[in-house]
């Protein structure tokens, strides 16, 4: 779906690499993240990939096409959700799914039908500006699917929403991966990618540090232990013990089969600490 | 031609709703008022229709575009099967036509004889130059004070052939601005004024909206991002 090889681009003016030699491919139908805090090139990868920016250097194929043979239908092929609210503040939010509906060929879902979606049909005669910025989000999201693209592109998909909105907006996405659709997810939300994408890559300073399924990643990056925690006179007792033996680690034995037991935890990396560990940055946002 | 036609009708459904048709028509209106109370002299109706509806266009398209800006629409323009013609062309379409229904009425008000045909091409070329010189102008500024400083920068040249029309210093050179062709077709629609001249001012109007629709086709795949 996405074939990217030896990427680089640097910004006019700029003396450093905003994207440095990267390599990396998209499947067919699967959910692909791309991981970094600001700054890390992940916007400028995203633009690159659907012609917002020209000028770079390598190979990039999309939708099994070279990118500079693509002309104007290739935005009929693709969805683009953008990490900020954009929308025609004066006109409603029906207003602005049909305005932008007008451009697309074929249309495949009436903006009603989007907006009960995301539970914004009470608010479809209202005009933006008085939305929140939760539901300008939303509405920023089933804009992309109008034209029911093959491939998507989403930047922060939950930004800015509640728990309960971003429960949703991750169950839709992952509606359409059973549907067989292509999502390159960029985000810098840890527990989105872990539990939405099929596979993440980990930017930092413009270079593309590791690729894996976040559970391989985890794994292997993570300590194979296991953490088992006892009560002994009102404080909790840990003690870690290797997967290695374990069945006849006679200490493992003893602290599960006591009647104090409060917890067992393997002791697997999260993605954020394999994401610090790899790069040797932090993530910003939200958790 | 369909993806224009859908996006001139919500164009100029903007238009009303960010306030800049009702604008466009009230400062019109008070145009007309003035020609027809005071009965104007035709020179100066001409410096009139030239001032206003086809030169304002300039600054209705950048607080159009600078509107878009701001909500960050034109990044999502610029991510839609859209082709830069068909913007441009819809903004033109959308800012040119009350420019025409202003301009016509404005000459019936002034009540003297007028060929119509001149009146209706001095005004569309004009307007349509302006309308493309301002989207360009919108386009590499960021706030509409920063605009507001720019407009001279773009309007004053455009003047120059003023001095000319007003019989101030008259030159051929003149006609190295293009708005020296729009001052004449525009005066070609009220008074006698040489075929050479009249034909001469549509060739000229015609190859610099050409080149400045290039232009700005070029500055919309480089700046609506």
């Amino acid at each position: 779906m996405i074939e990217v090889r030896n990427l680089t681009y640097t910004y006019p003016k700029s003396q450093v690499d905003a994207v440095s030699n990267i390599s990396f491919s998209v499947k067919n139908g699967e959910i692909f993240g791309f991981l970094g805090p600001s700054g890390a090139g992940k916007s400028t990868t995203q633009k690159l990939l659907i012609k917002l920016i020209r000028g770079y250097s390598g190979n990039v194929e999309v939708l099994s096409r070279p990118l500079p043979k693509w002309n104007g239908d290739f935005y009929a092929q693709i969805g683009v959700g953008f990490e900020l609210p954009n929308h025609y503040l004066k006109l409603t939010g029906e207003e602005n799914l049909k305005l932008f509906a007008s451009f697309y060929p074929k249309v495949a879902h009436k903006p009603i039908d989007l907006l009960k979606m995301v539970e914004l049909e009470e608010h479809a005669n209202k005009p933006v500006e008085s939305y929140s910025k939760g539901m300008k989000m939303r509405l920023n999201f089933v804009r992309a699917l109008l034209h029911d693209p093959q491939l998507l592109f989403l930047d922060e998909p939950t930004s800015g929403l509640d728990p309960g909105y971003s429960r949703m907006i991750k169950d839709i996405i992952i509606d359409l991966k059973n549907k067989g659709k292509t999502i390159f997810l960029t985000t810098h939300n840890m527990h989105d990618a872990d539990e939405l994408c099929d596979r993440v890559a980990f930017m930092a300073d413009g270079e593309l540090k590791l690729i894996g399924t976040p559970r391989d990643l985890k794994l292997q990056h993570g300590s194979r232990k296991v953490r088992v925690e006892v009560r002994d006179n009102g404080a909790i007792g840990k003690e870690e013990f290797d997967f290695c033996g374990l069945a006849e680690n006679s200490a493992f034995l003893k602290a599960i089969a006591s009647p104090n037991l409060q917890a067992i935890h393997s002791c697997e990396e999260s993605l954020e600490d394999v994401f610090m560990r790899t790069t040797g940055k932090k993530l910003g946002g939200e958790f | 031609m369909r993806i224009f036609f859908k996006l001139l009708k919500w164009d100029l459904l903007l238009l009303v709703k960010y306030g800049i048709l009702p604008v466009a028509m009230g400062i019109g209106a008070l145009y007309i008022a003035l020609i027809y109370l005071f009965s104007v002299p035709t020179k100066l109706v001409v410096f009139l229709i030239f001032s206003d509806p086809s030169m304002m266009g300039f600054v209705f398209i950048g607080v159009m575009v600078l509107f878009e800006k701001q909500a960050g629409t034109t990044s999502v323009l610029a991510i839609t099967p859209l082709q830069p013609w068909q913007y441009l062309l819809s903004k033109s379409v959308s800012l040119t036509v009350p420019a025409l229904l202003v301009s016509v009425v404005m000459a019936i008000a002034a009540r003297s004889s007028v060929n119509y045909f001149l009146l209706f091409l001095g005004v569309l070329l004009t307007s349509v130059l302006f309308l493309l010189i301002g989207f360009v102008g919108a386009l590499r500024v960021k706030t509409f004070n920063q605009y507001i400083l720019i407009i001279p920068m773009f309007l004053a040249p455009l003047c120059i052939p003023l001095v000319d029309y007003f019989g101030l210093w008259k030159t051929p050179l003149m006609w190295v601005i293009p708005s020296q062709s729009s001052l004449t077709l525009l005066n070609a629609a009220f008074s006698e004024v040489e075929l050479w001249k009249t034909i001469l001012s549509v060739l000229i109007l015609s190859i610099s909206i050409f080149l400045v629709h290039k232009w700005a086709e070029r500055e919309y795949r480089k700046r609506m991002i």
